[in-house]
């Protein structure tokens, strides 16, 4: 293969630009779209407005690490869908995912709107295991949520799950 | 700064709830409003429901039918109950019949629920119970496991997923991949002094696992065989319980090779008649043979080189063991395919068409002919190939009945001997047609609910004797099943029985041996709703006690029907309330029900395991009425762990309606959803695990009390106190353990009854 080590730019909310490999921007199905649309034009920068470099500089790292898989088939059947849903976060993914609350939001909506969906599979996973275990008040806590439900709504709920606290 | 709140919600419903255990979305329910409608998303109930349980596809409801649907499913079948009813020769109602007072000599003609997982102390326990016994076991068995939660014990649960009649049979596939029987699989001579079922006389007086080398993904019972479909694909065929045959030919076995598409040609659907058994290939392929052909039978490893017997104890491996070989190549026929719908004929209305009948089937075939040239214009042609292919597959006693993804429905003589021809059942055929069943010589086409109508359709009928002018028939005037979103059919030899998506379940046809469970010998000339034992319970309490409007959305929500020779079966999802029937009500009861035999021995009124088996009082005060709430307070949703709050359901049509639902995909589907407040008000699944109070002070948990439970149940001193198996999920509560016992010994006599019966137990099929 001749064209080894093709890149493209990247252009991020802040104005920074990234020169990063073919194969680790083709993990976003978004950016892969994008690449085929745009065809040869070399050096054309790809805006990604709603991401900032520090998000990207931490995307491109789970991008660059996974780079040699194999792409999720667009048609993805369910069966592989749910496996990767409910299987556990690798050593790798779990090690890189240990950030501050605001990154891990940040890296979600990302990962969403760059559409990279195994990553947001490991962000979600990791916002679920956040949330396991914990009280409706602690997460509330944690996620810095505003209980919205009037006192007669939450005193209802709260005698409708009881039988989850053991 | 972003947080959880920001997180899109097809992110959330895609990817953080499906990565949660159910007590977890329990928890984020009640965190705020945004997540309290999200955990209640019927698409991803729907998701879990399919995933967590390998719930039958043919039996779907197609695409999105009324938003309640699969929540209200999946919580159920995290404890379903099976009924039975009907004929009770050839133990065919496995013990059932000893549960009910509605008993005869050979039938039994209301539901009754079906007992389970006989244990060697000789107790036996209903379904429902056996779960629940499980769920506490693995519960208190996970407690090291630190993600255990709820969810995986649920995805390990037994609950009863499937259950078909055959002749003289039940088959039951559970969610683990588990296959029960009970009955006789062939049942053309009485097979009562045998004991080993490798042979087919074999009867079988209660509910028994066949210790199959595989999990069945989908099981079809025909009059006297069974095929299993496993998780691998493979095709099972037992013609006795004691031995499986599992198909080699290439053609059910392996992709045919032509390269066209990626993924390989593979079974999607199974079907079994009276002689013949056919599976349907993704591709649309039919695929028949006759599992008691002579040509067959010489293709199947011989006896003595079968492996096995795998039995799971080895006491049992004797009588019910399992042998299992193979089936060799060479006995397959693959239908030839469906030709194209015939073209509209030129409406030359002769002179012949003066009769009535004759100008009824033209009037009708000019407003099909209409409906299709919608059809074929509102689609390419790239689709309208695409649907040309067979999607599913029916089989009767010696025809095949195939629907194309278009709604084209042809039908086929299938016999050994006989060239297969395909006959183009205009009457039957509309694009509208998703779904088919037929059995003997009835067969049923339907139309289920969709997503962009709510119309519905059935076309019903009974074959004549001669399959030679087929198309010319007409359905059956079936008025009371049309546009009433039926969803299900099910056929016995001279019975029928409808689902709709409302969980009811109506029967028709032929009830002199009980099988239309409408309480009386009775010809059913139209469909009638079957009333449930909890139903019937309700009612009476209601009527007594002037709470008839309180129990709106408090009857039993059937899931699956199913219809054999002479008997009938449904599933229900779990009871979802505590019925606090007060002590004194409950012995009157026995003596209204069970006048001539109301003696202490034979209490065995159904459903069992509403007797408090301890006759104890209620340990636990009754708690004060709570601020009545119920027809769409506030609050909303709350679906699932709605458990014990009767029929509270009116707030879920009421949230749905609140903007806040609106961001989500199913904006439409909700509002509409809201314009049906009242009937969604029905077919909500109360979820809440617990709720039922008493249950959970029994289970050492002090303080947890459902105040509107109590007053929605009216004065009953709550129930219970008994023992622990509450751990949250289900019914009735505290007293499964001494039910279980109780049960037990009817079971006993119930074998015992089904061995003395069995010399004159045979005729019917």
């Amino acid at each position: 293969m001749a064209e080894k080590k093709q890149t493209v730019i990247l252009q991020t909310s802040d104005d920074e630009q990234f020169t990063v490999e073919k194969v680790v921007a083709e993990r976003s199905a978004m950016i892969k779209s994008m690449m085929e649309d745009l065809g040869d034009q070399e050096g054309q920068a790809i805006p990604l407005p709603n991401v900032s470099s520090s998000v990207l500089t931490k995307i491109l790292e789970y991008c660059d690490h996974h780079k040699t898989e194999p792409l999720p088939a667009p048609d993805a059947n369910d069966a592989d869908d749910s496996r990767r849903k409910t299987s556990e976060i690798g050593e790798w993914d779990s090690r890189w995912i240990q950030v501050d609350q605001e990154m891990l939001f940040e890296i979600i909506l990302a990962a969403n709107y760059l559409d990279i969906k195994p990553l947001l599979d490991v962000g979600c996973k990791t916002v679920a295991n956040m949330i396991k275990g914990k009280t409706p008040e602690e997460i509330r806590k944690l996620f810095n949520i505003t209980n919205d439900f009037t006192p007669e709504e939450e005193e209802q709920i709260r005698k409708e799950n009881e039988w989850a606290e053991e | 700064m972003p947080s959880l709140t920001d997180i899109p919600n097809e992110v959330v419903l895609d990817h953080l709830l499906p990565a949660l255990p159910l007590r977890d979305l329990v928890t984020l329910s009640s965190v705020n409003r945004q997540y309290n409608s999200l955990t209640s998303d019927p698409t991803f109930w729907r998701t879990k429901t399919l995933q967590d349980f390998t719930f039958p596809s043919t039996s779907h409801p197609s695409a999105i039918s009324t938003s309640n649907w699969w929540k209200r499913v999946y919580l159920g079948l995290l404890r379903p109950k099976a009924y039975v009813w009907g004929s009770s020769d050839n133990n065919r109602l496995g013990g059932a019949e000893a549960h009910t007072t509605k008993r005869f000599n050979r039938f039994v003609d209301l539901p009754s629920e079906i007992s389970w997982n006989p244990s060697p102390d000789g107790t036996s326990k209903t379904w429902s119970e056996g779960l629940q016994d499980s769920l506490t076991s693995a519960i208190s068995g996970k407690t090291a496991d630190q993600d255990g939660g709820l969810d995986k014990v649920v995805c390990g649960a037994n609950g009863i997923v499937d259950l078909q009649a055959g002749g003289w049979s039940f088959t039951a596939r559970q969610s683990d991949g588990s296959v029960w029987v009970w009955g006789q699989l062939d049942g053309t001579r009485p097979g009562f002094r045998l004991h080993s079922w490798e042979d087919k006389h074999c009867p079988c007086p209660y509910p028994t696992r066949i210790p199959l080398p595989c999990k069945a993904e989908s099981i079809s019972a025909g009059r006297r065989h069974l095929l299993v479909l496993d998780s691998d694909n493979l095709v099972w065929e037992l013609r006795a319980w004691g031995r499986a045959y599992h198909h080699t030919s290439a053609e059910l076995t392996a992709p045919v090779g032509h390269g066209t598409t990626r993924s390989p040609p593979h079974i999607v659907q199974l079907s079994t008649g009276w002689q013949h058994s056919a599976a349907l290939t993704a591709k649309g392929e039919i695929h028949i043979w006759f599992p008691f052909s002579e040509a067959y039978e010489s293709c199947l490893t011989p006896v003595g080189e079968l492996s096995g017997p795998l039995s799971d104890s080895e006491e049992k491996k004797e009588q019910r063991g399992l042998k299992y070989g193979e089936v060799g190549e060479g006995i397959l026929m693959t239908l030839p395919p469906l030709p194209s719908r015939p073209a509209a004929e030129p409406s030359n209305a002769s002179t012949s068409e003066i009769e009535t009948k004759s100008r009824n089937r033209f009037a009708r075939k000019k407003e099909l002919d209409v409906e299709w040239n919608e059809y074929t214009a509102s689609r390419t042609p790239k689709l309208l190939e695409e649907e040309q292919r067979v999607v599913k597959v029916a089989s009767g006693e010696d025809f095949i009945l195939a629907l194309k993804k278009n709604g084209e429905v042809w039908l086929t003589r299938i016999k050994e001997g006989v060239i297969p021809r395909w006959q183009y059942m205009i009457f039957f055929s509309t694009p509208k047609i998703t779904h088919l069943t037929a059995q003997f010589r009835s067969f049923t086409t339907y139309a289920t609910p969709t997503a962009l109508s709510t119309d519905s359709a059935v076309y019903h009928t009974r074959l004549p004797d001669s399959l030679e002018n087929v198309p010319d028939i007409l359905p059956d005037q079936l008025d009371l099943l049309q546009n009433k979103g039926i969803i299900q059919i099910a056929i016995g030899d001279y019975h029928y029985a409808a689902l709709n998506d409302k969980g009811e379940m109506f029967t028709w046809g032929q009830g002199d041996s009980g099988q239309l469970g409408q309480g009386r010998d009775r010809v059913g000339h139209e469909p009638l709703q079957v009333t449930f034992p909890q139903d019937q319970l309700d009612s009476e309490i209601g009527h007594t006690e002037g709470q008839n409007e309180n129990r709106q959305g408090e009857e039993s929500f059937v899931f699956s029907i199913t219809a054999g020779g002479w008997h009938t079966g449904a599933l229900v999802l779990g009871d979802s309330k505590n019925r606090k029937i007060p002590l004194e009500k409950q012995t009157k009861e026995v003596d209204v029900e069970n006048p001539q035999e109301g003696n202490g021995e034979q209490q065995s009124n159904w459903p069992r395991s509403l007797w408090n088996p301890f006759g104890n009082n209620p340990t636990v005060p009754v708690p004060p009425a709570g601020p009545s709430n119920r027809g769409g307070g506030p609050v909303r949703a709350m679906p699932f762990y709605r458990v014990g709050f009767a029929g509270r359901s009116a707030h879920i049509g009421a949230g749905r309606g609140d903007p806040l639902d609106d961001t989500h995909e199913q904006a439409s589907q909700q509002a509409q959803g809201a314009g049906r407040g009242g009937r969604g008000g029905q077919s909500i699944f109360r979820v809440g695990f617990a709720g039922r109070g008493g249950n959970l002070a029994g289970a050492g948990r002090g303080a947890a009390f459902d105040g509107a439970e109590g007053q929605n149940n009216g004065q009953g001193p709550p129930r219970g106190g008994a023992p622990i198996f509450r751990v949250g999920f289900a019914g009735r509560g505290g007293n499964l353990a001494g039910c279980g016992r109780e049960g037990g010994g009817a079971s006993d006599d119930a074998e015992a009854e089904g061995t003395d019966r069995a010399p004159d137990g045979t005729q019917h099929d």
